[in-house]
């Protein structure tokens, strides 16, 4: 089993109390969790995070801070849900303007690692063009200096980043805490799922 | 003595003063001359340039160690040059002396410390790194940047990462520290993420969601990583590029206004 799925359902087996099991699989079979309802507060992250109840909080509270953002908020719903599972995950959020960070670092990973979503709405417009080198839709890519990985992508007129930082005191050499296959379900999974 | 040989005397003496006078005596090229105290410099704390600033353009790699790209964009333009207190030398700490790539010697020496810089964007490394358009995707994904005096690098190569605060680092732009990870932390600023590596964790002025102004101190260059590396900032730019998403950019010309804005000075391009 990946091990991000591992530490994921940990944290959500701490959070619900229910047997581990696939994360893809989790919000169907959680009693406390409707599917309609997971999927709705993807959706509703899609198109507004301005007074969204199914949005935590500690997030309504940034978004309220800022007099609101027009950009959507992609997090782990069930990381964020209430404020165990927002601890249990490590969770912050830091929003401003259109741009935010959310940063998770959960407790019970095999190997401490730090997932940092970045988002924005601004653009830097450049003449230069890209490299045609071949692109994925959910393109993978080591972190180069750092153990780890990361995924970019758009959605909505709204560009993400998210970076797998490995926190093991490890050398350089040693494996990675994040496989691509993990990064990309983390990111399907939790992120994207429901949006366009 | 007879009157005649008196007068042999004075006509002789007058002989010998004529020809010490007129002709010389010993020559000064047969005498070695006295040994002269060596010449001691000593090294000025805080020079001035002394040589203008000059660099090679974009995407101009020392030679054999990848392909460059030729990129004219200033991806950030108008920021503070990120380290404020010091002269700044932008090469590759890889490939140059000291670096594990490197034509031997250590990372203390002129050569590292020396006008012009050198681009080290795109350099070859050895997993897959991707960037917005560099030409391979096995590549060094930012710039690496050496700051101060010889005497500056001879002293903290003999200290520990921790005792590193003699160079400053600053924020590039306004915006806020996104993440403070073991051996990085980034910069958040609209659709810009600076990441620093290798900057003295143990004494990091800043903490993670803060907010920064630029030219506020947000760390100080060392070697700190998984093992000590050379004394140098390593910097990368990431930046949400029109429909591209966020994707790795070369902040090389960006640092290259955002240097001759801090000496004042215009920097001379230099060919191979």
């Amino acid at each position: 089993m990946p091990r991000i799925h591992r530490f994921l359902i940990a944290i959500v087996g701490v959070v619900l109390f229910v047997p581990v099991m696939p994360a893809a699989a989790q919000s169907q079979l959680d009693p406390g969790i409707a599917p309609s309802t997971t999927l709705s507060a993807q959706q509703a992250t899609r198109f507004d995070a301005n007074g969204n109840p199914l949005l935590s909080d500690l997030v309504q509270q940034q978004v309220r801070a800022q007099g609101g953002t027009k950009i959507p908020i992609l997090i782990p719903y069930l990381w964020t849900r209430d404020a165990a599972a927002a601890e249990a995950s490590g969770f912050k959020i830091k929003i401003v303007g259109n741009n935010y960070t959310a940063i998770f670092r959960p407790a019970n990973a095999a190997e401490p690692i730090d997932i940092v979503i970045e988002g924005t709405m601004e653009v830097v417009k450049a003449r230069s063009r890209p490299a045609r080198q071949a692109r994925e839709p959910l393109p993978f890519s080591s972190l180069g200096e750092l153990r780890g990985g990361s995924i970019t992508f758009r959605r909505n007129e709204a560009s993400y980043l998210i970076q797998f930082v490995c926190r093991g005191d490890k050398p350089m050499e040693a494996p990675s805490c994040i496989e691509e296959s993990d990064a990309r379900n983390f990111v399907t999974y939790h992120l994207t799922g429901g949006t366009q | 003595m007879t009157f005649r040989t008196q007068i042999e005397m004075v006509l002789i003496a007058l002989v010998i003063f004529i020809l010490l006078v007129f002709v010389g005596g010993p020559s000064g090229d047969d005498v070695p001359a006295p040994e002269e105290p060596p010449l001691v410099v000593e090294p000025d704390p805080d020079p001035a340039p002394s040589v203008g600033f000059s660099y090679y353009d974009g995407g101009d790699l020392i030679p054999g160690t990848g392909t460059g790209v030729h990129d004219t964009e200033i991806y950030a333009p108008g920021i503070v040059f990120p380290i404020s207190n010091r002269e700044a030398y932008l090469n590759s700490q890889y490939f140059n002396p000291g670096g594990a790539g490197g034509g031997g010697g250590t990372q203390c020496t002129a050569a590292n410390f020396t006008y012009p810089w050198r681009d080290n964007f795109c350099e070859t490394r050895w997993s897959d790194r991707a960037t917005y358009n560099c030409p391979e995707i096995q590549v060094h994904r930012g710039v690496d940047i050496r700051a101060g005096t010889l005497d500056d690098c001879t002293t903290m190569a003999g200290q520990t990462s921790a005792q590193h605060t003699q160079i400053e680092i600053v924020a590039p732009e306004d915006g806020y520290i996104s993440y403070v990870g073991n051996y990085s932390f980034n910069l958040r600023a609209g659709p810009r993420l600076y990441q620093f590596l290798h900057v003295n964790m143990t004494a990091l002025p800043v903490s993670e969601f803060e907010e920064v102004e630029a030219g506020q101190v947000i760390g100080y260059l060392s070697n700190y990583y998984t093992a000590p590396t050379t004394l140098h900032l390593h910097l990368n730019l990431q930046a949400n590029i029109n429909e591209e998403g966020f994707q790795h950019v070369s902040p090389y010309l960006s640092m290259v206004k955002a240097y001759e804005a801090k000496i004042g000075e215009t920097g001379m391009v230099v060919h191979d």
